[in-house]
């Protein structure tokens, strides 16, 4: 009988379909429904989940406020999310069913470069405008769209705030060892320092890409070790940082700075490598430690205090946490400033969007990408996260050189 | 059509009529949504969100339908052809984003590059029988979009890498409606194809090499060139269908165009409408990408599963088209075109005649 | 289409095909005149199925040429030489399974020789010409799962039949079928026959070889152990040591 009901019910799967496309989503005349798919299962689940937590600490917060204000009118907010399964394809129908059937007034960016690219194509041939956070790829943004915006520093910018550090210490490094990754983001943000290391009058002595995923990274340690570089940085992953930094340790690579791309801000990194974590920098988007003088919304500390309270357990908001809290600060503040919930009106204002939040400053430029947040550096100091570059937001001074191994 | 003896005519024509209303429906309720006819007070029967679902269901009517001219009719059971859509995607894609090619114009460019591929790779792999070939074919599948991803030259890399690549959008009017009709055509297109192969001499001499190829080559096969023709001409369906895709979803990477679960996508729904036949795989198409999308939750009718929390539904969704899998190949191994035939009623003779079928 | 005036149709010069070391035909000499009808016979094993292959172009040759009107068809795929013209049987039949036994001829008819036909419509009309030759027309729309054993083999015939090939090369149609089926399918092979067809045909029925073969050729060890008239070579003591036995020997003095 299996068969059967099984075959009815793709019947009225058919039958339903074709009569039901009409029920309408739930959109009360003054309620902004945002709409956000995300892969809340599948590959990207962990960040996902942080990118939600990011977006739900904002519209708590807002709707305590009684919602965002317009025209004297205050607007509830609604955030509606689909899990897209970690799938791109999936991510764009569900981002138009956001817009068709939910009715979202806007859009926040789903997790990840692939779906954030797809995503992008629906809110522009949908005119709806999307402020995401987790697309760092700059090709999303050099398409020309309309109606996509991104409040993170883009990822060629990932390690040259690594580099203006260096430039700004004593005594001067002067040469760089690049290692990368082959994935595309990677070689973004490696390719970035190729060209800019020179203009701070830094030479990149050795460029050197590996495949993506590797473990074994020591033919790249000697490489790196056999030019003697002041200057070792990694564009890769957590698992790659930590191959390198043990490779470097047995090979007794000595440098300067070691500074990788991804990998030395999550906790797994000092897990994993204990003391031989300390002295290592990274780029990142946000700490919690940083200092920058908020507009409107939370001061970092209150930030990091909100978080806690709302996540318990979970130790300090991640940076995707924040940049996710950001983009719907960003909206927030377009939607006050259009003084309408016309999406055309609240893209322009997005355009002309310029204020400085917990984030750091969110200003887009006119491909719709923030570079006016510079990418802050961290190093591990006595197995302790510090904020060291820029000094205007840091916490502790760098501390350099990093010894020699067999002085530590 | 080869082997069905008569049947019941009367189940068959209600089928016919039945599916030709859905089809009408489904093809014409888009028209609503046009300017003219919203001005005209006439009725929004299907949104922006139905003609991307429907887009989608006809890109796979498209691949299904394909894959049973190499793997239905000519009884190859291809596992890569997930390769020919990526690789019509990014040619496509290409001459779009780099040559600057109009669409349409690069449009016929996908099937006609898929398909070289295809003769290309199938004169060595179609030398393979059984699961040798599956296996092979699967390889390829998977090996070509590890390729394109990865290709350098001079340090760049030549089809976008790992950032994919972006077409420009199409800035027209009722670009959603425009491409759902443009992939409905292809699936329609390629149900043509089916219906001439299954009338041609060609078609004859495909379905002789599935039944026996040593026979068909002593009646006069040329079995070789055959295989490598259906295989060139699915993968010419399979690629016109990518190259829509390209300009439809305008954003292209390995993830989007060279999935693996498509290979098998494309197969359940063969075999649940009835591998072989001209309307099958469309229909088997319809029906499980229905059900696909149902259990990911864009449909408008969708509902909580009982018994399932919202973390588990896709894993659950999985497990389903798993066991839909395991239920159609053993107990509907004609499809549900067969089934529906009216020949044969669910009964016990029915059950076992499917077990002898499906069993070795 | 053939020029060859005088020359044998088909003729086998050293044919020889190994499988590992072992030579399943082994040296094969013999000639074939246009409208002859030959027997080929020979223990379990002798090679004469491997022998039909070799012609046929399912095998390769490992030595040996073979020709067809005076041009070496060696080394041709299956297809070329069914198109020059030789159909064949196989001794397991090979029916094409979910097809009608008209679509079954059909297919033969569609392909084949060059005298086959092209289009579809052409080609069943001669499916059926044939299906009423082989006896078979009353089920040309059943599929091959209603049909019996006989006429399966009936099927393979007619098939064969359908691609007009100038030389058909039949493998043990007659065997496990009963005495009045025998005269049946003797009387479907004489009437192809009688189209002007050629015909090799390899069978452990005596009354087959001795009944419609002209001549016959006695295969032993993948060798040629001796060819001519069926009644002088079926006496040879030879062939009766190698092959029929002292039994059946008696019996055909007796009869
Ligand atoms: N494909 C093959 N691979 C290996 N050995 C084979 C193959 N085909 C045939 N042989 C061997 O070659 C020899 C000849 O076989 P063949 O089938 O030609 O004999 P036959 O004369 O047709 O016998 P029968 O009267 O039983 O049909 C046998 O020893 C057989 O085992
Ligand atoms: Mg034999």
């Amino acid at each position: 009988m299996a068969v059967r009901r099984l075959a009815l019910l793709a019947v009225a799967a058919v039958a339903a379909f074709a009569c039901g496309t009409t029920s309408a989503g739930p959109t009360t005349g003054s309620t902004i429904t945002l709409g956000a798919p995300l892969g809340l299962t599948g590959s990207l689940t962990k960040e996902s989940q942080l990118t939600q937590q990011g977006y739900n600490l904002w519209s708590d917060w807002i709707n305590a406020r009684g919602g965002i204000l317009v025209n004297n009118v205050k607007h509830p907010v609604v955030i509606k999310y689909y899990d897209d399964t970690s799938n791109s394809n999936q991510s764009a129908v569900l981002m138009q069913k956001l817009i068709t059937e939910d009715k979202a007034n806007f859009l926040l960016g789903p997790y990840g470069s692939g779906a954030t690219a797809t995503d992008a194509v629906v809110a522009e041939t949908n005119q709806i405008p999307m402020v995401e956070a987790n697309g760092a790829a700059q090709s999303i943004f050099n398409q020309g769209y309309k109606y996509t915006f991104g409040v993170l520093s883009p990822a060629n910018e990932y390690l040259q705030g690594v580099i203006d550090m260096a430039a700004t210490l004593t005594p001067k490094p002067t040469t760089v060892a690049m290692l990368s990754a082959d994935d595309n983001f990677s070689l973004e943000v490696a390719n970035a320092i190729n060209t800019y290391a020179p203009t701070k009058g830094m030479n990149v002595v050795l460029f050197k890409k590996y495949k993506n995923g590797a473990t074994n990274l020591t033919a790249e340690v000697q490489a790196a070790k056999a030019v003697n570089a002041d200057i070792v940085l990694n564009s890769g992953h957590l698992q790659e940082a930590i191959a390198i930094n043990k490779a470097a340790k047995e090979q007794k690579l000595n440098a300067k700075i070691f500074a990788y791309s991804v990998g030395p801000s999550t906790p797994d990194f000092i897990t994993a490598l204990g003391a031989d974590a300390n002295f290592v920098y990274d780029g990142s988007q946000w700490t919690p430690q940083v200092k920058y003088t908020p507009a409107f919304y939370l001061s970092e500390a209150d930030y990091v205090a909100a978080y806690k309270a709302k996540y318990p357990g979970l130790g300090d908001p991640d940076y995707h946490v924040a940049e996710s809290t950001a983009a719907c600060l960003a909206l927030q503040r377009a939607i006050e400033n259009a003084g309408s919930l016309d999406a055309t009106k609240v893209r322009d204002a997005l355009a002309k969007l310029d204020v400085t939040v917990f984030f750091g400053q969110i200003k887009f430029d006119s491909r719709g990408i923030n570079i006016y947040k510079p990418m802050v550096v961290e190093q591990i100091q006595n197995g302790v996260h510090h904020t060291v570059f820029p000094a205007t937001v840091a916490d502790a001074k760098p501390m350099y050189p990093t010894p020699n191994w067999d002085q530590r | 059509m080869i082997g069905t003896a008569a049947s019941n005519r009367r189940w068959r024509r209600i089928f016919l009529i039945v599916g030709a209303i859905l089809a009408a429906y489904a093809l014409l309720a888009p028209l609503t949504s046009l300017e003219a006819a919203q001005s005209a007070n006439i009725p929004l029967l299907a949104d922006k969100l139905w003609f991307r679902i429907a887009t989608i269901i006809a890109m796979f009517a498209v691949m299904a339908t394909a894959w049973n001219i190499i793997g239905g009719i000519t009884g190859y059971a291809a596992f890569g052809n997930v390769a020919f859509f990526g690789i019509g995607a990014y040619t496509t894609g290409m001459l779009i984003a780099k040559a600057k090619w109009p669409f349409l114009l690069a449009l016929p460019l996908a099937p006609i590059v898929a398909a070289a591929f295809a003769a290309l790779v199938g004169l060595p792999l179609l030398r393979l029988r059984g699961h040798y070939f599956a296996v092979a074919s699967l390889g390829v599948g998977v090996a070509v979009g590890e390729l394109v991803q990865n290709i350098d030259y001079g340090g760049q890399p030549v089809f976008g890498g790992a950032s994919g690549l972006f077409l420009p959008i199409l800035r027209i009017d009722n670009r959603g409606l425009a491409f759902f009709y443009l992939m409905s055509a292809a699936a329609v297109f390629s149900i043509a194809v089916t219906w001439w192969v299954l009338r041609s001499r060609f078609g004859y001499g495909l379905i002789a090499i599935r039944e026996n190829e040593e026979a068909a080559s002593v009646l006069g096969v040329n079995t070789t060139a055959y295989k490598v023709a259906a295989f060139a001409l699915a993968a010419a369906l399979t690629g016109l269908a990518g190259g829509i895709f390209s300009q439809w979803n305008v954003f292209i990477n390995q993830e989007n165009v060279f999935p693996i679960e498509y290979n098998v996508q494309m197969i359940l729904m063969a075999l649940l409408g009835g591998t072989g036949t001209v309307f099958g795989p469309a229909a088997g198409a319809i029906l499980l990408q229905l059900l696909i999308q149902f259990l990911g939750g864009t449909l408008p009718i969708s509902f909580d599963l009982p018994f399932v929390s919202s973390d588990a539904r896709p894993i659950v969704a999985q497990v389903i088209l798993g066991l839909l899998l395991v239920v159609v190949v053993i107990f509907v191994p004609r499809g549900v075109i067969d089934f529906f035939g009216g020949r044969t009623r669910l009964s016990l003779s029915y059950l076992r005649r499917s077990l002898r079928e499906t069993s070795l | 289409m053939s020029t060859a005036p005088a020359g044998p149709q088909l003729e086998l010069r050293g044919v020889t095909k190994r499988f590992g070391g072992v030579a399943a035909v082994d040296g094969v000499n013999f000639e074939i005149a246009k409208g002859d009808i030959v027997g080929i016979i020979g223990p379990n094993g002798a090679g004469k199925t491997t022998l039909l292959n070799c012609i046929s172009g399912v095998y390769h040759l490992d030595g040996g040429d073979i020709k067809l009107n005076g041009s070496s068809i060696a080394g041709m795929a299956p297809h070329r030489v069914a198109r020059l013209g030789i159909g064949r049987t196989f001794q397991i039949v090979k029916p094409f399974g979910s097809m009608t036994a008209r679509e079954n001829v059909g297919i033969g008819a569609l392909f084949g020789s060059a005298h086959a036909r092209r289009g579809v419509k052409q080609a069943f009309a001669l499916a059926d010409e044939v299906l009423a030759l082989v006896g078979l027309k009353a089920k040309a729309d059943l599929p091959v799962s209603a049909l019996t054993i006989p006429d399966r083999k009936r099927l393979e015939v007619a098939r064969a039949v359908a691609t007009r090939p100038q030389l058909l090369l039949l493998d043990e149609v007659m065997a496990g079928l009963n005495n009045v089926e025998i005269d049946e399918a003797l009387e479907m092979v004489r009437s192809v026959h009688a189209t002007g067809v050629t015909v090799l045909l390899i069978e452990h029925v005596m009354r087959v070889i001795v009944g419609v073969c002209r001549r016959a050729i006695v295969l032993d060890s993948g060798q040629v152990l001796a060819q001519g008239e069926p009644e002088v070579v079926l006496r040879d003591e030879r062939v009766i040591q190698a092959y029929l036995g002292e039994r059946y020997a008696k019996r055909l003095k007796s009869s």
